[in-house]
């Protein structure tokens, strides 16, 4: 959906379309929990947690609290493109930056590079029921223990990490025109409509960020 | 809200400045003012020194990390293309009128429930004073769990009394949302809203309803020329603290609706906050508080100077 140096955007197309599309249909035929129309992110996995809907789409941060419930057997599945060619996981959302004007950079620095070392990776993420963010790492012992962690372990470098300058202001901004494009798409009465009013708020906002 | 306190000082203290400003300032002026400096320091720290860098801020070019450039007016110049700010105005004006009308409405009832000397007023005024008490913060989150359309407890009751049988999404429309802020907010001040106007109430002297009975006055005429004016001078503090304080309302917006949804209640004061800490641009940020600032000021000073001009009537 973005350019690989940040600078555009593409969300009025045809894979775009279907999926929104899909989603519309789930919310019009009354699928999806009624809470979703406000849900804000806080409580988002709650009621997959809870053994009351059954199909939940994200990838590796719901794992740890997944292994400890013991409601239900769960399963893990790739998310499909539109097409069927190929599969797509959620990683990231988290970014860690060091400023400029910080006196300790290289101490920064040697942490970041600790925390993708081997042993943090392994023993200390893994070991906790989190998934290494490494993809070569994905057949640790404690991933590879459960086929269904390792499935998605090995399913992160099928993902990709969009890049953008002002990102949180655009896209994770519950003010910002992602999420208006969203809902526009799947609560509003014109889909496309709504697609092609984010493609030109998201591309000025990408456009006016230094 | 500090702008309406000192804007209230300032009216009695210009008002008799005239008659004694000559012999007890020019007798011991420095003790007088070694007496002021601790207010005069804290005032220019706490108040002056960051009004300050806000205007400083608000001429700059000025991100979270980094170093500020100035930029001159550039700031000001923007806040006429940001459709989120204009759009915000608007909001907030519509949710201050909104939000007067009403408190003074279902005040006015409560005060009349509770100003009989019936036993059990005393249990109502402490029962609608309760939720005051709450930060309004702590009382956002608890309507946010209360108003979920599964969980809770307003669904719950709707399901019970038979007014609905389908989950009521109560954030769910930009006009619902609006309906329970306005609820939360009412439920959360009425309270002092009440407090205030028996206080007024009840300083208003008795002998004034005893005479107006003894020369034979309806219950209309005592409360247009007896209730009305005795109480004026309590409307006009409690008009001047709601409006203010709707102009300013942020953390009831900020914790329920997020400025949702589809950024229909989205105020000034949220917009502010999101240019400062989503966007990072902490100069527009900065422009936009010089402006709201300018804003509150004349309209306190507009809203002091009718209601002085009608006192005086």
């Amino acid at each position: 959906m973005l350019s690989d140096d940040g600078k555009k955007v593409d969300i009025n197309n045809d894979a775009f379309r279907q999926i929104f599309g899909l989603y519309k249909q789930l919310t019009d035929e009354k699928l999806v929990a009624s809470s979703d129309k406000t849900q804000d992110g806080s409580t988002w996995p709650n009621n997959f947690l809870a053994g009351k809907v059954g199909m939940l789409p994200l990838g590796s941060p719901i794992v740890g609290a997944l292994q400890q419930q013991k409601i239900f057997q769960w399963g893990v599945t790739p998310l499909m493109s539109p097409d069927g060619s190929k599969t797509s996981t959620f990683i990231g959302g988290d970014v860690a930056g060091i400023s400029v004007n910080s006196k300790h950079k290289a101490q920064a620095w040697d942490f970041l590079k600790w925390t993708l070392e081997d042993n943090a990776q392994v023993e200390i993420i893994a070991k906790n029921g989190d998934l290494p963010a490494r993809t070569d790492l994905s057949g640790n012992k404690y991933t590879a223990a459960d086929p269904r962690t390792k499935l998605i372990a090995d399913g992160l470098k099928n993902g990709v990490t969009p890049f953008a300058l002002p990102f949180g202001d655009l896209f994770n901004n519950p003010n910002g025109p992602w999420v208006e494009t969203i809902r526009g798409a799947i609560y509003g009465p014109d889909l496309n409509k709504a697609l092609a009013a984010g493609q030109d708020k998201i591309q000025k906002g990408l456009d006016s960020a230094g | 809200m500090s702008v309406t306190a000192r804007a209230d000082t300032d009216v009695p203290a210009r008002s008799v400045a005239p008659r004694r400003s000559h012999r007890p300032a020019t007798r011991r002026p420095l003790t007088g003012m070694l007496f002021v400096a601790p207010t005069a320091v804290i005032v220019a720290a706490l108040f002056l020194v960051p009004l300050g860098i806000l205007v400083y801020m608000s001429l700059t070019d000025w991100p979270l990390l980094g170093s500020p450039t100035p930029t001159g007016l550039d700031n000001y110049r923007q806040l006429g293309d940001d459709d989120q700010f204009i759009g915000a105005i608007t909001f907030t004006l519509i949710y201050t009128a909104i939000t007067t009308v009403v408190l003074f409405a279902v005040a006015f009832v409560l005060v009349a429930i509770s100003n009989s000397p019936r036993p059990g007023s005393r249990f109502y005024r402490t029962a609608f004073f309760l939720p005051y008490v709450v930060g309004t913060a702590a009382a956002s989150s608890m309507w946010w769990v209360d108003a979920h359309d599964q969980l809770g407890v307003f669904n719950q009751i709707l399901h019970a009394v038979g007014l609905a049988d389908q989950p009521v999404g109560m954030l769910a429309s930009p006009g619902k949302a609006l309906i329970t802020v306005i609820a939360l907010v009412v439920w959360k001040f009425i309270g002092f809203q009440v407090i205030v106007l028996l206080v007024g109430l009840q300083s208003i002297p008795r002998e004034y309803y005893e005479a107006a009975l003894v020369d034979g006055a309806s219950t209309w005429q005592r409360l247009r020329f007896i209730t009305v004016p005795g109480l004026k001078p309590t409307l006009a503090l409690l008009t001047v603290l709601s409006v203010t304080g709707s102009l300013l309302a942020f953390d009831q917006f900020f914790v329920l609706t997020h400025g949702g949804p589809d950024n229909s209640t989205v105020t000034v004061v949220l917009a502010l906050y999101n240019k400062a800490f989503q966007s990072f641009r902490l100069g527009n940020a900065a422009a936009e508080a010089v402006v709201l600032l300018v804003a509150l000021i004349i309209l306190n000073v507009v809203q002091l100077r009718l209601l002085r001009s009608r006192e005086k009537e």
